[in-house]
């Protein structure tokens, strides 16, 4: 071979430098490909729906026979029990009739055959729970957790549904635009002297970071949301919600300062300390989560050797839960030359 | 065994659409595809999409009875490279600004800035061969792939890539001698 053909083959030696993929885009990758390869296999992707409604994050096909059903308990709601639905539509949390709202606003979610309406519908249920939650504050209520959760179960049913329209992005917007109201609207409160409990706080702020960052990547957010469903499979929804509760409660997932802090030309920041954290805290193997171990230290610590999001950081695969699935390595996918 | 006689054995499952050996498939070339993509386009995200279209590409000619005949991986490197030439087509300019940054924390600023100018010279030097040029190249070259393998993902004889092979190599050296 010629001198200048090597001296070439020296030059084209320099694409040789490749960053490190980012495993979550790889894991992304291996989950969208083998959800087409079912879809076309005449498969949905769809699980079993169960009781729980993070069971339900992924079922987006409706049978005819489920929507029969929806259009007769509406039916009968109208004819039989139309006043005492239309009454339930104010009841708060721990009102006789509030379980009759809740029900009604899943049979309307229930009737929506396209991901827009979908969207809207959950988006303004969303907005229903924290309405009910500022009333239950403005009159001195303690908020149970049961309420609390309630509020980010409806955000993230919104969320969901939102990721699964033809435009997440755009829905995504207005979920923050949701979100940064409800901080004034709290903020405004505290002020007045209205509390806004330090796991609300906590709440509002992990969603509205998740949310930002989300925007930037809404594929990151729907195996996040992935990431919760199959824990909750696993592990029950009770499981699952403990987890969340223990990390508000001890605050893990701050970042250092002040929660919601004003910065920047009084643009709100959301210092959450990984906004992805059931991906991270879970990395390639479902494994329960410890609720008694989230305090501050232990699971900050876990986050910050969970990845390193970098394209030439170390660390990556680790979850902090000794499983080091190594860079580029989910599944066995590290092929190639 | 070579590693074309290993994919041969691939073959008949793929066609059943046996979801284990799809998956195997993807398990086995989406990191070399995302190299492949990212050497020619230098951004991260497209690769990715490279990554994500040629394996849609490929299930959705698995479903419709087409697909590899004989061997996988020039099969996916021709998907892939059929993409890419989408990407060049599109009105992309023709010099491209520095691609992303990327360095370990050893690195040296000034080192890090002009391997990143030379990569892009390179990139854009390859995007401006012709295709079957940049192909047989690359394919060759950066991917280390046969020339038996090579000459089936382009469809041509062994003997022609060869040839093109060099002349790719010819037209490169002219183009870098023309822009230093």
């Amino acid at each position: 071979m010629n001198n200048w053909e090597n001296e070439i083959k020296q030059k084209l030696e320099k694409l040789d430098a490749i960053p490190e993929r980012n495993p979550l885009r790889v894991q992304s990758a291996k989950k969208n490909f083998l959800s087409e390869m079912h879809q076309l296999a005449g498969e949905t992707t769809v699980s079993v729906p169960g009781k729980s409604w993070w069971n339900q994050l992924n079922i987006k096909k409706e049978t005819f026979s489920m929507k029969l059903i929806t259009i007769a308990t509406i039916l009968s709601l109208l004819l039989g029990g139309g006043i005492t639905a239309v009454g339930a539509q104010d009841s708060l949390p721990g009102d006789l009739l509030y379980p009759v709202k809740t029900l009604v606003e899943d049979i309307e979610l229930g009737l929506a055959t396209d991901p827009e309406t979908e969207f809207d519908i959950a988006l303004n249920h969303a907005f229903k729970r924290f309405e009910e939650i500022q009333i239950l504050l403005d009159e001195g209520e303690v908020v149970g957790e049961a309420h609390l959760l309630a509020w980010q179960e409806a955000f993230q049913r919104a969320l969901q549904y939102g990721v699964n329209t033809e435009d997440p992005i755009g829905k995504l917007l207005m979920v923050q635009q949701q979100l940064k109201y409800q901080e004034e609207m709290m903020n405004k409160g505290k002020q007045t002297g209205v509390p806004f409990q330090n796991q609300f706080e906590r709440m509002m702020n992990y969603q509205a970071g998740l949310v930002d960052a989300s925007i930037e990547n809404p594929e990151l957010l729907a195996s996040e949301l992935e990431f919760m469903a199959n824990y909750s499979n696993q592990y029950g929804e009770e499981k699952l919600e403990n987890v969340w509760m223990n990390m508000y409660m001890f605050g893990a997932l701050d970042t250092e300062g002040e929660v919601g802090e004003v910065q920047n030309q009084g643009e709100v920041q959301h210092p959450v300390e990984d906004p992805f954290m059931w991906m991270h805290l879970l990395g390639n193997h479902l494994t329960e989560i410890d609720p008694a171990g989230l305090d501050q230290g232990g699971t900050t610590g876990g986050f910050q050797n969970s990845y390193n999001d970098q394209p030439n950081g170390g660390n990556q695969g680790d979850n902090g839960n000794g499983n080091n699935g190594g860079s580029g390595g989910n599944d066995g996918g590290n092929g190639g030359k | 065994m070579s590693i074309i006689e290993e994919e041969e054995g691939l073959i008949s499952r793929l066609q059943a659409f046996d979801m284990s050996a799809i998956e195997s498939v993807f398990d086995q070339y989406n990191e070399a595809i995302y190299r492949y993509g990212y050497r020619l386009l230098g951004s991260q995200d497209k690769a990715e999409e490279c990554v994500a279209e040629t394996f849609s590409r490929f299930l959705h000619a698995l479903k419709n009875g087409k697909g590899p005949k004989k061997y996988v991986r020039p099969y996916l490197y021709r998907m892939a490279h059929n993409w890419i030439t989408d990407q060049y087509r599109r009105a992309i300019p023709e010099d491209e600004g520095l691609p992303e940054y990327h360095a370990s924390q050893n690195d040296h600023p000034e080192d890090i800035v002009i391997d990143n100018i030379e990569s892009q010279e390179i990139r854009n030097v390859l995007r401006a061969l012709p295709e079957n040029q940049r192909q047989a190249v690359v394919l060759k070259f950066l991917e280390g792939l046969e020339n038996q393998e090579i000459a089936i993902a382009m469809n041509k004889p062994v003997g022609a890539v060869k040839a093109l092979q060099h002349r790719g190599l010819q037209t490169i050296r002219k183009k870098l001698v023309v822009k230093l």
